[in-house]
């Protein structure tokens, strides 16, 4: 026990400070917080065998912010809970003539906009984080998506093309892994400030993997799915 | 507003050097003594084409003129004094306020005393004191020394006019005085016309490009554009009144010197297209020589990826596979949340 206890202390020193477990603010933990940022690429064009529409309107990945809140609601070995997540992320391209051109010979342009919204089921391995002073904090989450999504045409207004207009939403799931890394070690006189002023217990910088899988389960349409690495700040309270 | 009516007796008129202006370009910026905290014009206010963010100065333009002088106009200039004058008015206080003119930009200083450049206002008619403010009254034939509209047409001019108040607050007969000004920019005078370089059409989008008219009170453009022939030299109201497809719509005046704006345009028709200049009294200059262009058919992804084929067809509902309910995944949500929610609570 002591040899492991001692192997996992070194370990943990020579990748980031060690941290005595007595820095961890005293307040009710309720929940976390969080904002994350990145590139989405939706998978549209998967449709087609060939045609590259969203491609050819928009060559650059939208960018990406979602934000996040999980209320915990059992703890044990690590924390586990519900979330809920609201997102953006928009692109926007040049319109282009019924012969392809654009540019400066075709004024206007049309955008590709979304807004995700999510519930998970959370769990944050944070056992370790608290009682074994290693700042860091896998994180594992799983959930039910539902995506706004609009389009605009060169007026700015949605969409239409035959009677059909440019906006509706999708439905699907989505399963991430991250890897929090607690900020607290580096200041903790200054976390245990930002909890009695703020409540907010701790501060993690975190990067994410996610999977989402956003097609109607499985139906027509728009195959909103994409495979993203997120960067954020989170906020326990 | 309790109203208090007074008349008030008349006060020296301004020697330049002993008043609170200080400099010669600040005397024609419309002065505010200390007492007075608002100055306001109305009555007058249909006849005003705008006011800068000091409510200080009014912008007639041709429209405005016309307008004012066929309708004989009465407009009542207030300045809101700081604090109530409560005790008796004497003759050393305020003397009728004057009226007077300038070229437009002339920064020559201006004292009334004696000075036949100013015109003194009647002092039993014209001033009105009240316990908070005082108003003066005036015509706009008066004020602007114009009585047939249709020289405000034909006589171009770009003139300033003040109308001023002089007070002493010490009351002393050697004190320093006091001054309130509102002023009128009486501009009758039409701007040159930019050149229109180029433009294109979609089917939502109007593009132009132009050069700068030269015009040195220029506000910003006007682009008219119908899918009816017209021709450049009129006025941009000609071309509206004449043609019901015509619109009239605002370009900023930009460093870019060029502009899209949001047209309703059908794909293959033929639009014309035209640019006025606008300067800051609202009057338009002549149309610039017309550009004719096809309005381009435009493809936004919309409509690019129903022509590819995609199956996408919009709408809120959940998509799912053939025989399954379309609402089972929010419910799913919604029954999930509620079930950790009671969760919660027990912990």
């Amino acid at each position: 026990m002591k040899t492991t206890r001692w192997a996992t202390g070194a370990l943990a020193c020579a990748a980031l400070m060690c941290v005595s477990a007595t820095a961890w603010a005293e307040s009710p933990i309720n929940g976390i917080a969080e904002v994350k940022f990145g590139g989405y690429q939706p998978m549209i064009d998967s449709e087609f065998n060939g045609a590259t529409p969203f491609a050819t309107y928009y060559s650059n990945d939208l960018w990406f912010v979602e934000t996040e809140w999980d209320l915990y609601v059992f703890e044990w070995v690590g924390k586990a809970g519900i979330g809920f997540h609201a997102g953006y992320a928009s692109v926007t391209g040049d319109i282009r003539s019924a012969d392809g051109a654009s540019g400066d010979d075709v004024p206007g342009e049309t955008s590709f906009s979304v807004i995700p919204l999510r519930a998970s089921l959370v769990y944050r391995y944070d056992y370790s984080a608290i009682h074994h002073g290693i700042p860091l904090v896998p994180v594992f989450k799983a959930g039910l998506d539902y995506h706004l999504w609009w389009i605009t045409d060169g007026s700015g207004e949605t969409a239409t093309s035959d009677g059909l207009v440019g906006e509706g939403a999708k439905t699907g799931w989505h399963a991430s892994m991250g890897l929090n890394l607690l900020l607290d070690v580096i200041a903790p006189s200054t976390a245990a400030v930002f909890d009695k002023d703020w409540g907010v217990n701790n501060t993690y910088l975190f990067a994410e993997l996610m999977m989402q899988r956003v097609d109607g389960f499985g139906g027509q349409g728009f195959d909103l799915s994409d495979d993203q690495l997120l960067f954020g700040i989170a906020f326990e309270f | 507003m309790r109203n208090t009516s007074r008349r008030v007796a008349a006060a020296v008129a301004l020697g330049a050097g002993a008043l609170m202006c200080a400099t010669p370009a600040a005397a024609l910026t419309p002065t505010t003594g200390t007492e007075v905290t608002q100055t306001q014009v109305s009555g007058f206010s249909r006849y005003i084409y705008q006011l800068d963010d000091l409510q200080t100065t009014a912008f007639l333009g041709v429209d405005e003129c016309v307008d004012a002088i066929e309708q004989d106009a009465e407009f009542t200039v207030q300045f809101t004094l700081l604090t109530p004058f409560t005790s008796p008015i004497t003759d050393d206080l305020f003397e009728a306020s004057y009226t007077f003119r300038v070229d437009r930009d002339d920064t020559t200083a201006v004292s009334c005393a004696g000075n036949e450049v100013c015109t003194t206002l009647d002092q039993q008619s014209d001033l009105t004191i009240t316990d908070t403010a005082v108003q003066v009254s005036l015509s706009a034939r008066e004020l602007f020394q114009i009585s047939d509209p249709v020289d405000c047409a034909t006589v171009t001019s770009d003139d300033e006019f003040f109308v001023r108040l002089t007070w002493d607050p010490d009351r002393s007969t050697e004190g320093a005085f006091s001054t309130a000004d509102m002023r009128f920019i009486l501009d009758t005078t039409r701007p040159d016309a930019p050149t229109l370089d180029d433009a294109l059409a979609t089917e939502n989008t109007i593009s132009v490009g132009w050069t700068d008219s030269s015009a040195s009170d220029l506000d910003e453009y006007a682009l008219v554009y119908a899918t009816e022939s017209f021709s450049g030299g009129v006025l941009p109201t000609e071309v509206t009144a004449a043609i019901s497809s015509a619109r009239n719509q605002r370009v900023a005046n930009n460093e870019s010197n060029s502009q899209d704006v949001t047209a309703d345009l059908t794909p293959e028709a033929t639009v014309y297209i035209a640019l006025a200049s606008r300067d800051q009294a609202g009057n338009y200059s002549e149309l610039s020589t017309v550009v004719e262009t096809t309005v381009v058919d435009t493809v936004d992804f919309w409509e690019a990826y129903r022509n590819a084929g995609g199956s996408e067809e919009g709408g809120y509902c959940a998509h799912t596979p053939a025989g399954a309910p379309s609402h089972v995944p929010g419910a799913l949500v919604i029954l999930g949340g509620l079930v950790l929610a009671g969760l919660r609570r027990q912990r």
